[in-house]
This record gives C-alpha cells, sequence and structure tokens, in this order.
C-alpha cells in the first residue's frame, strides 16, 4: 500500500486547481485504503467523466475510466460477477461528479435499489467545472454559475433523497474539509452492499467566480441540501439474493429432441395459415400442428404474428410443413387457410382469393366455394375452434394421418382430453365431407 | 434427434455453448426471445443474467462483467442499440470484449417491432464515434444462429472489441424443426491472457495489429482501462505519438486479423450472374439459385470485409444482383467500389423478399 500512502498529505501532487474538494476526497479515500489495509489489487476505481476523472493516475489501484454517467453501471457489472461467480473479495469504488451523477441518474437507482455492492462518492461541486463552470442538476437554487449567471432558477436535485427512496442501505451527506470524512468514506467501504455518500465541495475554478463566498459558506449549502447525514440499513446484497434465488451452476442448457415416429412422403409442402382471435389459441394449436409433423418425419416451420397487446385482436399462425428442408419461409398462396373468427377473418382478407382451400367457420361467410365448419361452437375448450379445424383437416384431406396428431397433443399439449375431444369431431366432420366429396 | 425452436432459442443455447456467462438485457422485440430463455438458463449453467433498466445499462454491465474476464453478451434491436452506441465506442476504445445481438426490425426509431428489416447493417458498421471498424457477422439460415453466435463471441474475445451478431426478426421469431446434429459448432476461443512477471500494460502491443494480452481488474496485476485516449499503459494522455499509435492499432487489429473470421458461401454454377446477399434473404435466394442454376455468394461476415476475396469472386461475373431487405441498399453501398458498375440493387421493405420477386427483378436486367 506503500504507493497510495505517498500521496496522502501532498497536495502538490494531484493535478486539481489548489483547494479543490477532490484533492481532499482522494487524500481521504486513499487513507481509508490504507487504514482499512486493503490490498490494492482488490481495489478498483471505476471514474466517470469531468476533473473527477483525473483520478486515476493517483492511486496505484486497478482503474476503469470510463464514459460520461455510465461508471455506475460499469461498476455494477463487475461487482455483480464478483458477488456471484466469484469469491466477492473486492472493494468497487465509483468516483463521479454531479453531472456524471444526473446522466446516469437510473444507473445510481438501480445500483441502490439491487443493493449491489458498491461504493459511491458522489463529488457535488454544483457545476460542471472542466467544460467551463456551467449549472447542472445538482446546482441549488439561486446559485451562480456561467450558464446561470443571474441565479439558477430551479431546486437542485437531492440524490441523496432519490437513493434513499431508491432503497440505498448506506447513504451520506456531508462536505470536502469534513473532519469526519474519512471515517465516512471507511464506513461506506466496509458496508455491505450499496453505500452512496455525496460530497459538497466548491469548485475554485468557478463556484467562487460567480458566486461571492468562500469555503465556509458551504455549510449553508450543505443544510440546503438536507445537511450532514449518515444511514445504514441492513439488507440482502444482489450476489446473496441473486445466489439464493436463482443460481445453480449444476445443470446444462439442452434442448428437448423430438423422437421421429414415422417417416411420411409429401409430394407438395403444406402451406397452412390459421387465422384466429388473440387468447383463442392459435398459436399453441398451431405449434401443435408442427410438431405432429415433426413425429411424422417431416421439417416445419412456424411464424405467428398478433398485435402488441397479445390478449386482444388478430392472432395467425403461418405453417409451412414439408418433406425438404425449408428455406424460404414466407407463404404467398396458402394450401390451407383457416379462418375461426372475425378478428383472423378482417386480417386475412387479401388471402382469400389466392388460397387453395378455405376452411372458414360458418358464421363467417356464406360463400358456398369455402369449406364452411361449425368451429367457433367449440369455444367451451380453449383453442377449440382452433382444434375443430384443424381436426377437419386432417379428416378432409387426410393430412399424414391423425393419430400422430393425437400424439403431439398428448405430448406437448394442454388440456389434452378435451382438445382430443374437440379434435375428433372436427376429424369426423372432415371424414364424412371426404366420403360425400371425393378429393 | 429433431427440435422445433426459434432462432432465438439457438443464439441463446449457442451463446451458453460458446462460454458466455453474463448477459444483461432489457425487453425489445424481436430480441425478447434471447432474452428470455438466457435469463431462465444461465444461472443454471453457472452464470449471471439480469434485467437492466435500459439499454445503456444492459451493454455497460456487460463491458463491467467482461473487465472480470467474463464472456459478456447482450441482445437489442434497432432503437435499443441505438441507446448503446456510445458504450460500443467505450468498449472500442478501451478493448474489452463484449458481444451485442442486434435482431433487425423495421425502422426508423420505434417503426415496426414484429415485421423484419434488414435496415441496420451501416448503422452497425460504423456505430462508433471516430470511425472504427467493428466486426459484424450475420447467420444466413435459422441453424446458422447457433454457429455464427459462437463465432461472435469467439472475434469479441480474441480481438478485443465489441462484435455484433446481426439478424432479423424472421431468424429470431421463426420457430423451425432442426436436426440438432446439423447444427456446426465452431472450436471455442479464448481471450488471451497476460502471465507474465514484467511490468503489465494494459494496451500493450509490439506490431499495429496484435492483440493486447488481457488482464482482468481485480486480478494479480494492476489495470487500467480507460475509453480516453490513452498509451500502451492506459494512461489518459493527448500529445505523446504513443497515443496516436494505439489509435491506428485499434484498425489495424481488426483489419489484419478478420481474415481469420471472415466467412462466406459461394456456389459457384456458371452462370453470368452473380446472386450476393446476407442474413435470412440468403434463404430466398438459394431457392432461385437452385432454380434458375445461378450463381450466388452470401456473405456472413459482414464487417470489414476481404475485399480481395470477393472482387476475385466477382470478376467472373457479368452482372451482380444484390439483394437485401431495406431501402437504401446497405451492402449495395458497402461493395459499391467492387462492383465495377455490373452491379444492381433489389430492395424492399415491409416483409421477406420471396423468390418470386428475385426472378421478377432478373427479367426485368
Amino acid at each position: 500500500m506503500r504507493d497510495i500512502f505517498e500521496i496522502i498529505d501532498r497536495p502538490q501532487n494531484f493535478p486539481y486547481c489548489p483547494g479543490c474538494g477532490h484533492t481532499a476526497i482522494d487524500m481521504a479515500l486513499a487513507r481509508a485504503i490504507f487504514e482499512l489495509d486493503i490490498k490494492n489489487e482488490d481495489f478498483i476505481i471505476v471514474s466517470d467523466i469531468g476533473c473527477v476523472g483525473l483520478v486515476d493516475k493517483l492511486f496505484s489501484v486497478h482503474t476503469v475510466h470510463t464514459l460520461h454517467g455510465r461508471s455506475t453501471a460499469v461498476a455494477v457489472g463487475i461487482k455483480m460477477v464478483d458477488e456471484v461467480l466469484f469469491d466477492n473479495r473486492l472493494k468497487v469504488v465509483v468516483m463521479i461528479g454531479d453531472g456524471g451523477s444526473t446522466i446516469g441518474l437510473l444507473h445510481l437507482v438501480e445500483a441502490a435499489k439491487t443493493n449491489v455492492d458498491i461504493k459511491v462518492l458522489i463529488h457535488n461541486n454544483f457545476l460542471y467545472g472542466m467544460t467551463g463552470g456551467q449549472h447542472s442538476g445538482l446546482t441549488p437554487k439561486d446559485f451562480k454559475t456561467s450558464t446561470t449567471i443571474k441565479g439558477n432558477p430551479f431546486e437542485a436535485l437531492k440524490i441523496i433523497d432519490i437513493l434513499r427512496n431508491s432503497g440505498a442501505t448506506f447513504y451520506a451527506r456531508t462536505y470536502s474539509q469534513d473532519p469526519e470524512l474519512k471515517e465516512i468514506i471507511k464506513e461506506a467501504l466496509t458496508h455491505k452492499g450499496f453505500a452512496a455518500v455525496e460530497i459538497l465541495e466548491l469548485c475554485t475554478g468557478y463556484a467562487t467566480r460567480y458566486n461571492e463566498m468562500k469555503g465556509s459558506d458551504l455549510k449553508n449549502i450543505l443544510d440546503y441540501f438536507g445537511g450532514k447525514i449518515k444511514v445504514k440499513v441492513k439488507k440482502e446484497s444482489f450476489g446473496e439474493l441473486y445466489k439464493s434465488k436463482f443460481f445453480n451452476g449444476k445443470e446444462d442448457f439442452e434442448f428437448k429432441g423430438i423422437e421421429i415416429e414415422k417417416r411420411i412422403s409429401l409430394k407438395e409442402p403444406l402451406k397452412i395459415v390459421i387465422a384466429g382471435s388473440a387468447g383463442e389459441g392459435v398459436q399453441l394449436a398451431a405449434s401443435l400442428l408442427c410438431y405432429s409433423s415433426i413425429l411424422a418425419g417431416l421439417n416445419a416451420t412456424q411464424k405467428n404474428d398478433n398485435p402488441v397487446t397479445v390478449g386482444s385482436g388478430f392472432s395467425i399462425s403461418e405453417i409451412i410443413i414439408s418433406e425438404k428442408n425449408i428455406k424460404y419461409s414466407g407463404i404467398e398462396k396458402p394450401t390451407y387457410l383457416i379462418i375461426t373468427s372475425s378478428d383472423g377473418f378482417k386480417r386475412v382478407k387479401n388471402l382469400l382469393n389466392v388460397s387453395e382451400n378455405v376452411i372458414i367457420d360458418e358464421s363467417l361467410s356464406e360463400n358456398k366455394g369455402y369449406l364452411r365448419i361449425p368451429a367457433r361452437k367449440y369455444l367451451k375448450v380453449r383453442g377449440g375452434p382452433n382444434y375443430f379445424s384443424i381436426g377437419f383437416l386432417f379428416g378432409k384431406f387426410n393430412l399424414f394421418g391423425s393419430e400422430i396428431f393425437e400424439k403431439s397433443v398428448l405430448k406437448y399439449g394442454k388440456s389434452k382430453e378435451e382438445v382430443l375431444e374437440v379434435f375428433r369431431e372436427g376429424l369426423n366432420l372432415g371424414i364424412n365431407y371426404r366420403v360425400q366429396s371425393p378429393i | 434427434m429433431k427440435i422445433f425452436v426459434s432462432g432465438g432459442e439457438l443464439i441463446a443455447k449457442g451463446a451458453l455453448d460458446a462460454g458466455v456467462r453474463f448477459f444483461a438485457g432489457y425487453p425489445i422485440t424481436p430480441a425478447s426471445v434471447i432474452y428470455e430463455p438466457i435469463m431462465r438458463e444461465l444461472p443454471k449453467v453457472g452464470g449471471v443474467s439480469v434485467g437492466a433498466s435500459d439499454e445503456i445499462s444492459a451493454i455497460s454491465y456487460c463491458i463491467g462483467a467482461s473487465l472480470m474476464g467474463i464472456k459478456s453478451m447482450t441482445a437489442t434491436s434497432g432503437p435499443g442499440f441505438s441507446l448503446m452506441i456510445e458504450s460500443v465506442s467505450f468498449a472500442l476504445m478501451s478493448e474489452i470484449p463484449v458481444t451485442i445481438v442486434l435482431a433487425q426490425r423495421l425502422g426508423p426509431a420505434t417503426g415496426g417491432a414484429t415485421t423484419t428489416s434488414q435496415g441496420d447493417l451501416l448503422l452497425a458498421a460504423f456505430s462508433n464515434s471516430g470511425g472504427y471498424p467493428i466486426p459484424i457477422v450475420s447467420p444466413s439460415t435459422i441453424e446458422e444462429s447457433y454457429e455464427f453466435i459462437v463465432h461472435a463471441v469467439n472475434i469479441s474475445e480474441v480481438l478485443r472489441t465489441p462484435s455484433i451478431f446481426l439478424t432479423e426478426k424472421e431468424v429470431t421469431m421463426t420457430r423451425k424443426s432442426v436436426d440438432l446434429s446439423s447444427l456446426k459448432k465452431p472450436e471455442i476461443l479464448e481471450r488471451k491472457i497476460y502471465k507474465g512477471d514484467g511490468e503489465f500494460k494494459t494496451y500493450n502491443f509490439k506490431t499495429l495489429e496484435d492483440v493486447p494480452l488481457f488482464s482482468p481488474v481485480g486480478g494479480k496485476y494492476l489495470t487500467r482501462y480507460t475509453g480516453s485516449a490513452h498509451d500502451k499503459k492506459g494512461d489518459l494522455k493527448k500529445d505523446d505519438p504513443e497515443v496516436l499509435e494505439v489509435l491506428y492499432h485499434l484498425k489495424e487489429k481488426i483489419i489484419k486479423n478478420i481474415h481469420k473470421f471472415f466467412f462466406y458461401e459461394y456456389v459457384e454454377r456458371g452462370s453470368d450472374i452473380l446472386l450476393l446477399s446476407y442474413g435470412i434473404t440468403s434463404e430466398s435466394v438459394r431457392e432461385v439459385s437452385e432454380e434458375k442454376n445461378l450463381s450466388y455468394l452470401i456473405l456472413k461476415t459482414l464487417y470489414p470485409l476481404e475485399e480481395e476475396i470477393i472482387k476475385s469472386i466477382f470478376e467472373r461475373y457479368k452482372k451482380i444482383v444484390v439483394i437485401e431487405e431495406n431501402i437504401i441498399g446497405s451492402l449495395y453501398i458497402l461493395i459499391r467500389h467492387l462492383l465495377d458498375n455490373k452491379g444492381y440493387s433489389l430492395t424492399k421493405i415491409g416483409s421477406l423478399i420471396s423468390p418470386f420477386e428475385i426472378k421478377k427483378f432478373l427479367n426485368s436486367l
């Protein structure tokens, strides 16, 4: 720890303007690291953009100098891995200014909420010092900056209040010349979980240029922000929660294979469009049709379409079943167009004239050229109209064996008995149709 | 053994098999079909998967995890990727591997969430401030999404770069019967780790195209990662000539090494016309090629391109038809200088380009 020790009490080694609070904060942090006897390689400083980001070179620890505002989120990624996949040994400290903490406010809020074990030192000097002293989200009301020369018209964000309300388990507010600063930082460093310390300071480059004030006036501003506070709450950290709720590490991700039952040959690919209503089981029924074709040794693709509100409006499944590998998966001319509701009907109107066969619920069309069936009679079973229609399809066109669809329902379906009953009714109707008017 | 899966599930499986052990995501169609299985499966195999509050957080978390030496990935679509771009620059500059799945949908802006598209190639290829190359791979079938996510992760790890896996809604959200044994599994490559006992420099290289040896934050060697202009050690600098050397290195590292990862499929059928495409549009091209006996070239590494290889193929043809699902002709623009005035651009938006539409276009030539 010699290297860190060397910067302590040597303000001449710092790149900051004389009297800048950043020097005091860095020194307090260096002393805290030294007194806690943390190893250099166990310490990571993740720095933000701004003068605060000049900290890297001062510390012989791991450093990551990130983008404006993103320091917190990068630190969170580091520490999530350390907490869950490694030994939770690392101290990860975010050095961020008022700009970084507003541009990356949501990162701070999320880190507080999830209680990831990072420590954030928010250097609040009420303005953007590196770019010319412009006002920030944390500029107090009436405070003058290069962009609010008549005084800031708005109140400052109280960042610690925001983080407290976000579930922070350690939050403190103080000022850069506070003799207790080092102790507060030490407490933050040893706290288990998210810790945020807001440290108020005066930018000697700009704050004192635009405002008539000196260092001792900082205490008034501290009062404006809510005074000096330090609160600690006990709560499970991200790593503890993640490990207890999700983490396992002993299983594999394997797909469930489908055992092929037989090899059906199919001259031409079947292109089937099922158009129904959301909430009526269109997509599940369609996938069972695909599974059945795979059980029969064929290939299948399935594409679904529905409005963004998945529970209302149309629901469409496009299926191709083919003996050969399917390349282009679009359907311009369906072999079978199945329409089981008026929502579906509206959606696929343009396909009516190009489809080879249209199977439609009898309530939806009087057209004698279509195969009109009482599909919606079976609404009491989830997916009923669709299973009835698929049954009819198997019966009328003798697809590739109804028993293989039944197997697919038994293996992959839901409410299997009811579904099979409806399917068989459709099948029988289809067989009757076939007998009356052979294909 | 057959499975019935979406491209999204294959991407999730491929990523885990490639060794990805950290994933952060934010829901977006058509990439949620990757997010969901990874959220479910990653903790089971000993990884961390988290939902982030936005795409900026998602990629930032990934970058943090990658700094720990863990293979990291996120998945999004156009609007989310737009938010990530600043961090793509950061990962590029600070040489932190991260893989981004970009599942394209109809744009611009919110566009059409469930409408397929190939409109983001140029956005992805140039998705950094500064103008540096970012490797992009793209599967040309649903099955290939397994293989190419492994390539994407390999590239980011081996070249210490963000890499983009560019795909489409028609790949991620279409379910297909897939023969498990037909899935190609490339060799899994690992980041090269520094193990020396001299002075460690975070960005050390001898020749410009060298990939610096990696050491994780929190490891034995003190590291200095930065997104600011820096020397080989990682110290923020401006006027030092070494800074420019590092910047040139960022380009050379990709350009000179991409040949190890330059993937394409070229089928020669003795025709005068060459069909050229990428992504899911390739499937229509294959159908037309078979039916009309036409040669085709499908690019699976989309950026940077090995131009000499492409040129040597183009030389054999009188007409080169570039087929892609966007308005501007993104791939056409990328290769225009290689076309020697023999190029034709077939573009379309709103739905897949069908074999019929390709044939119609060819008839009009």
